[in-house]
């Protein structure tokens, strides 16, 4: 019974609910990684790679 | 420094830990050269079968983990270190959080190689792959893992940019999920300091080592990987991501959708259709978020094309990316039913694989190299022109590997599955398929030779240009406000997010917790309708230690156990294997490559002299066979004294042992071994046979498939309607 119940798998609602919170979840991400507040931020972000950091020209530590 | 909430704040002074990405780097270099070389000896073992020389600890068998975990851990591990140590100290604009740490990460992760590269010649396996380190190996990898977390989130902590770079993200997915994968997975019971048996049996061992061992692959050799990509690719181009609005719907699809497509590893087996056609469907969700991550790598290379065609760096980093997006491509591809019905268990699988990790991993850490270590050492590469004849030879290796792999997988699917027009298999002989795809092995092994030799020639350069490195170069040191409590007044949810860590850690981890409770959890109890049936006896002492001598010398790496539901494997094997059948096998065997016959049946296929001759020289019972010859077998001793230990600890899994079973199981082991050295007669001039291995191997072999009550038909009485129809 239990082997029938788990092969066949009548619980489909588990899979669609982790499907729609997926879906649900991407709709929302889209929303708001195209907000206009974002630009200005995600364009400094996507520099931030070729930040070091700023040099100190001073006294040196070897 | 841009951010409002940094300005007008004093600078603070700090300088990076660089000798830990020094550290880290020397140790991919040395770890990458020992793990290809083994590839490239258990390659040309399978073109030359002799190569072995007759030598237990090198056979492919037990080589073959080594290899995958000396190139999977020891060379990518120690290349994500050393690129995810130098990436988020600059990224946080922060020193990492304590050098000690690091320092016990590099000490402890190197330790935990060496163990592993002791252990595995020796047999001392979990044969689970990529997890196949016995259990006080796999508690180091525990510590060093946390040691390595408490040095990256106590780094994050203490960062001075506000921000956290997409980089960083893919970081904190890896060092979550590798964490909950390896704990999930190691589960076992010890029986000695070197042997174990893991808590899941059969189906549920297979779910879980296949959650784990795809998710190695997504979580190890793709996430890390990726955050490099999102930290060099920029950094070496000297452009800004092409998208970071992409970077961040990258990230968490892919993160999301990985981690539910293991299952595709087990198509067609006994695993429960559903769990199949989730892990299938999900794989190929994963092209969209693939393909988004390798077009925002190679388009955030715009404007630098000109300079791929000469700088080596970026050459190998456009190289990788491409084949990046052919390994994504193919992986859903392979996905599919249909076609994992040609390509699986056969060499295709090892193109696949090899594509994304020569390709791939292989060649976006040798661009990382040739980025770090002139900027480390503060000089130029000793020569640009090596560094181009190793990507060119590299490139040919690859190729070389691939083509001849994708021939030998798809002659092998298709001879597999050939039947004529009378319903009989046009190849019924294994061996004939073997015969046909060695020529494509030397072809494989020459390939991986180039690839090896290309890697010496970086080996050589870099050494150069460490040499070249100036005598008395200062520490650099930077300055760089420190970061304050700020308010979130008019920031988007997911701009604080970004800020907030442990908020952040705990979404990446319910995003793969989903996906992995609803696959594995159900078939966590799958087993519970059968715990009181006797269909399936477990194994007699005797079996049991011969199937232990299975694991030891890595026979799944070279045979399957899962009979699919296919015409093709019916006829060849026998009936589909079923779940019931391998559910006391801790830990189960199904394997995922047929270099040799699946051998779920073979039980009382051949009598006990023939296997007896096999394993002493596999070509006078199988002419043009490939398989060593095993003849360590017949001359060390069988250890009959540790099986009641070994049944105590099955007893305790719930294997369906009584206490007088657990106390005679030598006794009785001894007895079983007698009647086969009985049944072999004077045919086996073996001086006190019954002490030997061979005999427990022997014992093993032929109980497998051999559950005669599964297959009988239900018989209904009177009573219950049988005789009315």
């Amino acid at each position: 019974m239990m082997q029938q119940i788990l092969t066949k798998f009548p619980f489909l609602h588990l899979s669609t609910i982790a499907l729609m919170i997926f879906f649900l979840f991407f709709v929302a991400l889209l929303v708001i990684v195209n907000t206009k507040s974002q630009k200005q931020i995600q364009k400094r972000a996507s520099a931030l790679p070729l930040e070091d950091g700023i040099r100190f020209e001073g006294t040196r530590h070897g | 420094m841009s951010s409002l909430d940094q300005s007008n704040t004093e600078l603070e002074k700090f300088s990076y830990d660089d000798d830990i990405v020094k550290k880290f780097m020397l140790a991919t270099v040395a770890w990458g050269a020992i793990a290809m070389l083994v590839g490239v000896i258990i390659a040309f073992e399978l073109a030359f079968w002799r190569l072995n020389g007759g030598v237990k600890f090198i056979t492919f068998g037990r080589l073959r983990p080594l290899h995958t975990n000396a190139a999977i851990f020891a060379f990518a591990g120690n290349a994500i270190f050393a690129g995810i140590y130098y990436s988020t100290q600059r990224l946080c604009k922060a020193r990492l959080f304590n050098d000690v740490l690091s320092r016990i990460h590099f000490w402890g992760w190197q330790a935990i190689i060496v163990s592993a590269a002791i252990t595995l010649p020796l047999g001392l396996s979990r044969a689970k792959e990529y997890a196949e380190l016995e259990w006080p190996i796999g508690l180091a990898i525990t510590v060093i893992w946390v040691v390595f977390a408490v040095n990256f989130f106590g780094t994050l902590a203490r960062r001075r940019e506000r921000h956290l770079y997409v980089a960083l993200w893919f970081y904190i997915a890896t060092i979550i999920t590798v964490a909950v994968l390896h704990v999930v997975n190691s589960i076992a019971i010890p029986v000695s300091w070197f042997k174990s048996y893991p808590v899941y049996a059969g189906i549920q061992d297979a779910l879980v080592q296949w959650w784990y061992g795809h998710n190695a692959v997504a979580f190890f050799l793709t996430t890390p990987f990726l955050g490099l990509m999102y930290y060099f690719v920029p950094k070496a181009a000297g452009r800004p991501v092409y998208s970071y609005r992409l970077s961040i719907v990258h990230f968490w699809s892919l993160v999301f959708i990985y981690i539910w497509a293991g299952p595709h590893h087990l198509l067609y087996t006994a695993l429960p259709d559903w769990a199949q056609t989730l892990g299938m469907v999900f794989s190929v969700m994963l092209w969209a978020p693939s393909w988004g991550g390798m077009i925002n790598g190679l388009l955030t290379l715009r404007g630098a094309w000109d300079r791929v065609r000469t700088e080596p760096v970026l050459k190998f980093m456009a190289a990788s990316l491409t084949f990046y997006g052919m390994a994504t491509f193919e992986g859903p591809l392979l996905s599919i039913k249909s076609v994992s019905a040609i390509g699986h268990y056969t060499d295709w699988i090892i193109a696949h694989v090899h594509g994304g990790t020569l390709g791939w991993n292989g060649f976006l850490t040798f661009s990382m190299l040739y980025y770090l270590v002139p900027k480390i050492y503060q000089t130029e590469l000793y020569s640009k022109r090596l560094a181009n004849i190793h990507f060119w030879i590299g490139l040919v290796g690859i190729l070389l590997y691939m083509l001849s792999m994708y021939a030998s997988g798809i002659t092998q699917g298709l001879m597999w599955q050939a039947i004529d027009a009378k319903g009989h298999l046009v190849y019924p002989d294994f061996v004939e398929t073997v015969t046909r795809i060695v020529p494509l092995y030397w072809v494989r092994a020459i390939g991986g030779t180039l690839y090896l030799g290309s890697f010496f020639i970086m080996c050589y350069n870099l050494y150069k240009t460490v040499e070249l490195a100036p005598r008395d170069a200062a520490e650099e040191v930077f300055v760089a406000p420190r970061l304050k409590p700020v308010a979130h007044a008019g920031e988007t949810a997911h701009r604080r997010l970004e800020g907030l860590m442990p908020i952040f850690s705990v979404l990446a981890f319910i995003a793969i917790a989903i996906g992995s409770a609803i696959e594995i959890l159900p078939t966590m109890i799958v087993h519970t309708y059968t715990a009181t049936n006797d269909k399936v006896q477990p194994y007699t002492a005797l079996e049991l230690a011969g199937r232990d001598i299975y694991v030891r010398e890595g026979c799944y790496t070279c045979h399957s156990q899962m009979i699919r539901q296919m015409p093709s494997e019916v006829l060849r094997y026998g009936n589909a294997s079923l779940q019931e059948e391998s559910m006391w096998d801790h830990p189960f065997q199904w394997g995922s490559k047929r270099i040799g016959p699946d051998l779920a049946r073979v039980g009382g296929k051949y009598p006990d002299l023939w296997h007896f001759r096999h394993m002493m020289d596999p070509r006078s019972v199988t002419p043009n066979s490939i398989m060593p010859a095993y003849t360590w077998l017949f001359q060390d001793n069988l250890d009959y004294d540790s099986l009641e230990r070994k049944f105590a600890v099955m007893k305790q899994l719930g294997v369906p042992y009584d206490d007088n079973q657990v106390m005679t199981a030598p006794i009785t082991a001894r007895q079983q071994a007698q009647t086969i050295v009985d049944s072999l007669g004077t045919d086996a001039p073996v001086a006190k046979l019954a002490d030997k291995e061979i005999v427990a191997v022997i014992a093993y072999l032929q109980r497998l498939g051999k559950n005669p009550k599964l297959f009988e038909k239900p018989t209904k009485s009177l009573a219950e309607g049988g005789g009315a129809q």
